[in-house]
């Protein structure tokens, strides 16, 4: 993309072109960074849920000075031929007939509609208020509800849509418990039915396994925040931690065993137990991709385990101590890089916030298909257990040592038929990376 | 009082027209890649919360758009 935008450059300082961007990612402020770090002094919109319906970025359109389309997806090897004297410099006629312009969406518009409105409506006014508002103290309970309400029985996009939702709770202070894996889960239904849909198929693989990522996601940003900062600059603030899904590289082999001793914490289970009164401990699994589509890949075992622990009201992180640590018992069969991971360290001003370790693990389980490819296909599942350790101190300032126990449940999604699905014709353009 | 009831009616059902023609709709890749089409009427907020663009009010000049992921 900016290389794009360096050769368009003269064109925008000579009056003769204009510029827009539009992302397509969970988080604005990490889209900011880029911008900042980049230096793209053009306007940068924010797309999250996707109501521009896009399947594959990037994506180019030249639009003329009528607000007509005149050119997609611009090759970049007939630059001057096709982009500069066939679009930019080429006259063109307004249209014959003042074409009606279809509202499609305007998110001040939506955001006040008002009145008995269907779920669909509803859904798409708490999307527009999401935008709008973007993470924060507000509360968004209503705007989730409608969207996850508007899921239930509505389109792969509604799915998609209530995970956008999900998740921008999760990433607040009015997180519940069940928001990462609801997002996650609902991100991977709507792939489930339109399996070319690559805006949601990243969305996943994002927090998802480093076997099934085309790329490392977030691994930009640290060298993003360096360069701004050596130029003297503030750089953008990140509201919320990367995770390691975030910042892995992609790999195509299973994760090979950490080699070295590695002292589990707490092996006979003498730490007391924190019954979840200071902490609470959430858990989310993300599966791979290749489990949603036609084509199946192996191993579809490969999966990205997150855990969070959250403070309570008046619990903090003693920021002395040693970061919480999480130890994984894998069943047989399963493998991880290390059983040890230890979580971020809650930092200077972090004694409230909550902390996140996510780890890789993998196992060769292969999901049969049914021999008749009418039968309803097996949905297998497995049980991860482990154990987390922390230092936390009460709301009267006591700082204890404290244990809890952790079992996620992992279910693969049943693979899907041989024949039939729902169709899904919009192939995208950047599907080079689909078969990996 | 008679008349009251109508003129109610009329409002009530304007307000409805009112709220209906504004109903966005949803659009797919083929809104932003079929060439000599208009370009959807989409207002986005930026990411820098400097307000929004409306992409219909865009006209004078030529417009480049991109769809992109900082990824």
């Amino acid at each position: 993309m900016p290389v794009w935008y360096e050769r368009v450059r003269p064109l925008v300082e000579a009056g003769e072109l204009r510029v827009v961007g539009i992302v397509q990612e969970q988080h604005a402020d990490r889209a900011l960074l880029y911008q900042q770090w980049q230096e793209l002094d053009f306007p940068i919109l924010w797309d999250p849920f996707g109501v521009c319906g896009v399947t594959a970025v990037p994506d180019l359109t030249g639009v003329d000075e009528h607000g007509v389309i005149r050119i997609d997806r611009p090759a970049p090897k007939q630059f001057k031929e096709q982009f500069v004297d066939g679009f930019v410099r080429q006259s063109f006629e307004a249209p014959a007939e003042a074409a009606h312009d279809a509202t499609a969406f305007r998110v001040n518009e939506v955001a006040r509609l008002r009145g008995g409105l269907a779920p669909a409506q509803r859904a798409l006014r708490a999307v527009a208020r999401l935008m709008l508002a973007g993470p924060g103290a507000r509360t968004i309970d209503g705007e989730v509800e409608a969207l996850t309400s508007a899921a239930r029985s509505g389109t792969a996009q509604d799915r998609f849509r209530a995970g956008v939702g999900l998740r921008m709770r999760f990433d607040g202070p009015q997180a519940r418990a069940a928001d990462l894996q609801g997002s996650i889960d609902a991100w991977f239904s709507a792939l489930l039915a339109s399996p070319n849909q690559y805006i949601w198929r990243r969305r996943i693989q994002q927090w998802g396994p480093a076997l099934d990522k085309p790329y490392a996601f977030y691994d930009w940003v640290e060298q993003a925040l360096t360069e701004v900062s050596a130029r003297g600059q503030e750089p953008v603030e990140l509201r919320t931690s990367l995770s390691g899904a975030e910042r892995v590289l992609g790999s195509r082999s299973i994760p090979v065993p950490r080699r070295g001793p590695v002292v589990e914490p707490d092996p006979g289970a003498r730490v007391a137990r924190d019954p979840g009164t200071l902490v609470r401990l959430e858990h989310a699994v993300a599966l791979n991709t290749a489990s949603a589509g036609p084509r199946i890949r192996i191993p579809r075992g490969a999966l990205r385990l997150h855990v969070v622990l959250r403070p309570r009201p008046g619990s903090s992180w003693p920021t002395d101590a040693e970061p919480p640590r999480l130890w994984l018992e894998p069943q047989d069969g399963w493998i991880v890089s290390s059983p040890l991971v230890t979580f971020d360290a809650p930092g200077p001003g972090g004694e409230g916030r909550p902390l996140m370790a996510d780890v890789e693990l993998s196992t060769p389980l292969v999901i049969p298909a049914p021999p008749d490819p009418d039968a309803p296909p097996p949905s297998p599942t497995a049980t991860l257990r482990g154990y987390v350790v922390y230092s936390v101190c009460e709301p009267d300032g006591t700082c204890v040592f404290r244990r809890q126990e952790l079992e996620a449940v992992v279910r693969f999604p049943a693979p899907p038929p041989r024949h039939g699905g729902e169709p899904d014709g919009d192939e995208p353009a950047g599907t080079a990376d689909e078969g990996r | 009082m008679r008349l009251r009831a109508p003129w109610l009616l009329l409002v009530g059902t304007l307000l409805q027209l009112a709220a209906t023609a504004a109903e966005p709709q949803e659009l797919n890749s083929k809104s932003w890649n079929t060439v000599g089409a208009r370009l959807p009427a989409v207002e986005l907020p930026r990411i820098d919360g400097r307000g929004s663009v409306d992409l219909s009010t865009l006209r004078g000049r030529k417009l480049l758009l991109i769809h992109f992921a900082s990824w």
